[in-house]
């Protein structure tokens, strides 16, 4: 794992990184660096951008921070407002974001009409 | 279910990649579609299984498996190997709005899920479900459906990604007036701004955005609700909003010297920023006149592993052979 950037004026010029065991923690003696001029973040995304409209909107967040709702109904805290793909179950596959907006579509139209023909 | 003894008969034989030498020469997709035959032949293998784990269920735990969202594999797969593409695409297309995009970029949880895992490599799923959707296309089977009548219902999605785009063309299609607000220029979300073209190519998506518009969607560009768009107003303007935004809160890494990575991004980055759609290019150049190994080890490194450092490798190794790429779109 990178345990710290080096280098000068601002600009990275190193990594210094280490082996880690089981429990992701660094293991003495293992430490080695990379060069690098240009270091790219490519971690994942831990939850929705709260800031904005979720804020605006006050909705209720699950454990994860993620905008709380259930896969059937697809409703927030507030009724009107619904959440779907990645922004109710985090990050996620193109498939399952797929599936969430037709299952929230389905939600969606029940809600409006009473009942709906649309598939879930 | 194919050819009753097609398993027995046939090998897998999946798409291949273009020669390395090849595809670095460009930014295009470099998966080889199957000729028909060939096609038809590895849909042969599917042998319709009495429980057909491929097309999902949920097991006792209440955990869905196979397809997320239950795409009828078997069903498809003996229309194709009966030739029958076009009951394939309205079949494929009854429950899954953009099979060309899973076709491409879809993890393929059903082969993992193939009964044929067994004894014997699974069927060619995610390949056959490309060739349907692409075939459905290039024949002008993929047409608008728009209601035949309105609700006079207005809905507002947040978010033009695969769970906006999916809810839309739904919703649309049931009758009411949908509006797509989308913060960036162009409408797909991560399949537009995450995923490289070697993956899929952006005409895959602005053609369904197409479809869609032709369908009644209405899309607001440049709209980022709760930032130029007060939410509020949504839920005044609106019978039902829905938020499909994606999870776009990123995973730091807050060790020290954090600050000089931050530093170079801004200072190399930011003027190439204007235009978020070429972002992802610019992201990823490499200093002319070096060669391919070292940036992009480094690079790889950094990024730790994952989907999104398989990519970031990916079009390094492109970017170094082709140089910085000018104006595209």
């Amino acid at each position: 794992m990178t345990t710290k950037f080096s280098g000068a004026d601002g600009v990275v010029k190193k990594l210094h990184c280490a082996r880690v065991d089981g429990k992701i923690k660094p293991m003495p003696g293992t430490e080695f660096e990379l060069d690098a001029d240009l270091v790219l973040l490519a971690m994942g995304f831990v939850h929705p951008v709260h800031e904005g409209m979720i804020k605006e909107l006050s909705l209720e967040l699950d454990a994860r921070g993620n905008v709380k709702a259930d896969t059937v109904s697809y409703q927030s805290s507030n009724p009107k407002v619904f959440a779907a793909g990645d922004m109710r179950r985090g990050q996620s596959l193109v498939v399952w974001a797929i599936r969430e907006g037709r299952q929230a579509a389905h939600a969606v139209d029940k809600f409006l009409m009473g009942a709906t023909t649309l598939p879930r | 279910m194919g050819k009753v003894t097609g398993f027995l008969e046939f090998e897998r034989n999946d798409r291949h990649y273009q020669p390395v030498e090849e595809r670095i020469k460009h930014w295009r997709e470099f998966v080889l579609p199957l000729p028909e035959e060939e096609t038809r032949t590895q849909a042969a293998r599917c042998m319709d299984c009495g429980i057909p784990y491929c097309h999902g269920h949920t097991d006792v735990t209440g955990a869905p498996r196979g397809c997320p969202v239950n795409n009828q594999i078997p069903d498809w797969n003996d229309l194709v190997y009966r030739g029958n593409w076009h009951e394939a695409a309205r079949n494929l297309h009854s429950t899954n709005n953009f099979p060309e995009v899973t076709g491409r970029v879809c993890p393929a949880p059903c082969e993992a899920s193939c009964t044929l895992n067994l004894d014997d490599n699974p069927v060619t799923i995610k390949t056959i479900e490309c060739a349907i959707a692409d075939r459905a296309f290039a024949a002008g089977w993929v047409r608008p459906e728009p209601p035949s009548v309105k609700t006079g219902k207005k809905v507002a999605i947040v978010g033009s990604g695969p769970a906006g785009l999916a809810c839309a063309q739904q919703l649309a299609r049931a009758g009411h007036d949908v509006h797509v607000f989308e913060k960036y220029a162009k409408a797909g979300g991560l399949l537009t701004y995450g995923i490289p073209d070697f993956k899929m190519e952006k005409h895959i998506v602005a053609r369904r955005i197409v479809q869609m518009e032709a369908e009644g969607v209405t899309f607001h560009f440049g709209a980022h609700v709760g930032v130029n768009v007060p939410a509020g107003k949504l839920l005044d303007d609106y019978d039902a909003v829905v938020l499909a935004g994606g999870a776009e809160h990123a995973r730091d890494l807050p060790i020290p010297g954090r600050e000089r990575a931050d530093s170079r991004r801004r200072q190399a980055g930011h003027r190439h920023w204007r235009g978020r759609y070429r972002l992802r290019l610019h992201w990823y150049r490499v200093p002319p006149g070096r060669g391919v190994g070292g940036e992009f080890r480094d690079f790889a490194a950094a990024a730790a592993q994952g989907e999104q450092a398989a990519d970031l490798a990916g079009l390094a190794v492109e970017a170094a052979h082709l140089g910085e790429p000018r104006g595209r779109r």
